[in-house]
């Protein structure tokens, strides 16, 4: 009898437990699910707005400075290199590579930055030191 | 003649202490089963990452017993230690029986004694949990959070069991413990039993893992017996697509929820989120790949050869053990059918779009009972992929069975 009464709180307690645990994760993860998409759509939109104004304000710049040579369909879509000091040869380069990688035409260069690291160890230096200091 | 006799004294002492003297017939019969598991896990690919060191562990602790001794004291009358070591005293315990003074020597455990203490301790399952959930993916339940629904269904069999194994006469807490093999979750499954009975370790370790190994074989008849054609062949929508944000946010929450209602299952779960945190976070890749590979490479071989090392001749190869193994099938089964059963009524209840198969993964057993409805679905209708549906329930299983876990612990603890 004392077998019978625990068998049937551990089915019962077990069953209600894990359900309404679960359940309740369901409506918590649908609620957050919510909120997140429309706080994410707002931020795109915001975003859209305004890559929108920058690249009119590209063009325009652009439009100002008559170019010769014509970039390849990577580069035509890097509007960013320019604008932060990148030279045009050095975003031709990258564009290549790009376009080597994923095949011509297929990706996009949106922007082009310099990496911000302290280390000033160049990366052939830096594969060295962790070949020798790997051991250790 | 000195010589041949001295030689002859040391091949008989050699002999005494070989295993041929000290090894009993159990031993044997675990040595074959041990090699017949090495051959499943080796030429027949049975969840060879687990059953490999399990049944080396098997066949260590059957050949050389005393790899899992426990340290103990060796009583060494002060008289003699002393004119062993030219005289010196040591700074052993003495004790005294009937006017004789004997030092306390201690002996070290065995190797596998000590690496068993994280099995002992319950360290090493939730380890694993940190590895398993800095490899998986919570995208597809967050994508289709009713998948709970099936993850818990299929624990049904955890509780379903617990009252047969009472009923063939075990106490509650082997009980519990055998229950949590229809979890179909190997570190959940050995930590529960590490905490409520573990002397019992051995053979619920190698039967919760057998099946898992067995879970391509086990799951297509109960699938295909509860399920109509029609059903079958449902073809799911796609996804919705989840954001970075919803993938960061669900360990947090999870692990809030989960340890404040149920502290119990807390080490397990609370594991599982930060290795899920590590990965979703994306600035820890570090960390996140130590977690995936080096720690849960060398927490498995540990806890493998460990757990294999449990299960000894005497202890193994008792009417016990045939019953667990009887008892965790039946779990598995059960655990199954009610997973497909529910996605039977998510079928009835959305009027058709939901794959009843998927119901099958929620029993843990990531990523195999996944692939398993794939498979069967795909026998149907050969265009369909239910993969990445299926992965849904198959992870909200292993929360599932971890909260399953954290029940039976706090009411049976």
């Amino acid at each position: 009898m004392e077998n019978l009464n625990l068998c049937l709180t551990i089915l019962i307690t077990g069953f209600v437990v894990v359900f309404a645990v679960l359940i309740l994760l369901i409506f918590i993860i649908k609620i957050y699910g919510t909120i997140v998409s429309k706080a994410l759509s707002v931020s795109q939109e915001k975003k859209a707005q305004k890559a929108a104004e920058k690249k009119k304000a590209l063009e325009q710049e652009r439009a100002q400075q008559s170019k010769k040579t014509s970039p390849s369909p990577a580069v035509s879509n890097a509007p960013a290199p320019t604008a932060q000091g990148i030279s045009p040869e050095i975003v031709a380069v990258i564009a290549a590579a790009v376009d080597s990688t994923y095949g011509a035409g297929t990706a996009k260069i949106t922007s082009i930055k310099k990496s911000k690291s302290s280390n000033s160890r160049p990366a052939w230096g830096m594969a060295g030191v962790f070949e020798n200091t790997r051991p250790f | 003649m000195e010589i041949l006799s001295g030689f002859w004294t040391s091949i008989e002492s050699l002999f005494q202490s070989s295993g041929l003297t000290s090894l009993g017939w159990q031993n044997y019969v675990m040595i074959g089963i041990a090699i017949v598991l090495l051959f499943l896990a080796i030429k027949k690919e049975y969840e060879p990452l687990l059953l490999l060191p399990i049944a080396f562990g098997m066949l260590l602790v059957n050949l050389f017993p005393a790899i899992m001794a426990a340290p103990s004291t060796d009583m060494v009358p002060v008289a003699d230690y002393m004119a062993q070591h030219g005289g010196e005293a040591a700074n052993y315990a003495v004790t005294t029986i009937q006017g004789v003074d004997y030092y306390n020597v201690p002996t070290n455990g065995g190797l596998f004694y000590y690496l068993y203490q994280g099995v002992k301790l319950g360290i090493y399952p939730p380890l694993i949990f940190l590895g398993i959930g800095a490899m998986t993916d919570f995208g597809p339940l967050i994508a289709n959070p009713k998948s709970f629904i099936l993850g818990a269904a299929a624990q049904i069999g955890i509780f379903i069991t617990f009252i047969g194994a009472i009923l063939l006469g075990f106490d509650p807490k082997a009980a519990g413990s055998i229950g949590i093999i229809g979890g179909a979750d190997g570190p959940t499954a050995i930590y529960v039993t590490s905490i409520l009975k573990p002397e019992l370790l051995g053979p619920i370790a190698v039967a919760a893992y057998s099946y898992m190994a067995l879970v391509p074989i086990i799951q297509p008849p109960i699938m295909k017996a509860l399920t109509t054609k029609k059903e079958r062949s449902v073809v799911m929508e796609q996804l919705r697509p989840v954001s970075k944000l919803e993938k960061i946010m669900f360990p947090v929450i999870v692990v809030i929820l989960i340890a404040i209602f149920l502290p119990d299952a807390a080490p397990l779960v609370g594991m599982l989120m930060l290795g899920n945190l590590f990965k979703e976070s994306g600035v820890v890749d570090r960390i996140c790949k130590a977690a995936q590979n080096e720690l849960m490479n060398i927490i498995t071989i540990f806890l493998g050869v460990t757990v294999g090392a449990t299960a000894t001749g005497p202890v193994f190869l008792s009417p016990d053990t045939l019953k667990i193994i009887v008892l965790g099938l039946a779990a598995f089964c059960i655990g199954t059918a009610c997973g497909v059963l529910f996605g039977k009524l998510m079928y009835i209840f959305t009027g058709g779009k939901v794959n009843p198969l998927i119901g099958s993964a929620g029993v843990s057993a990531v990523p195999m009972a996944a692939r398993v409805s794939q498979k069967v679905g795909q026998k149907e209708n050969p265009g369909n992929f239910l993969l990445m549906h299926a992965m849904g329930p198959n992870v909200a299983g292993v929360i599932g069975s971890a909260v399953a876990a954290g029940v039976l612990i706090s009411i049976l603890k």
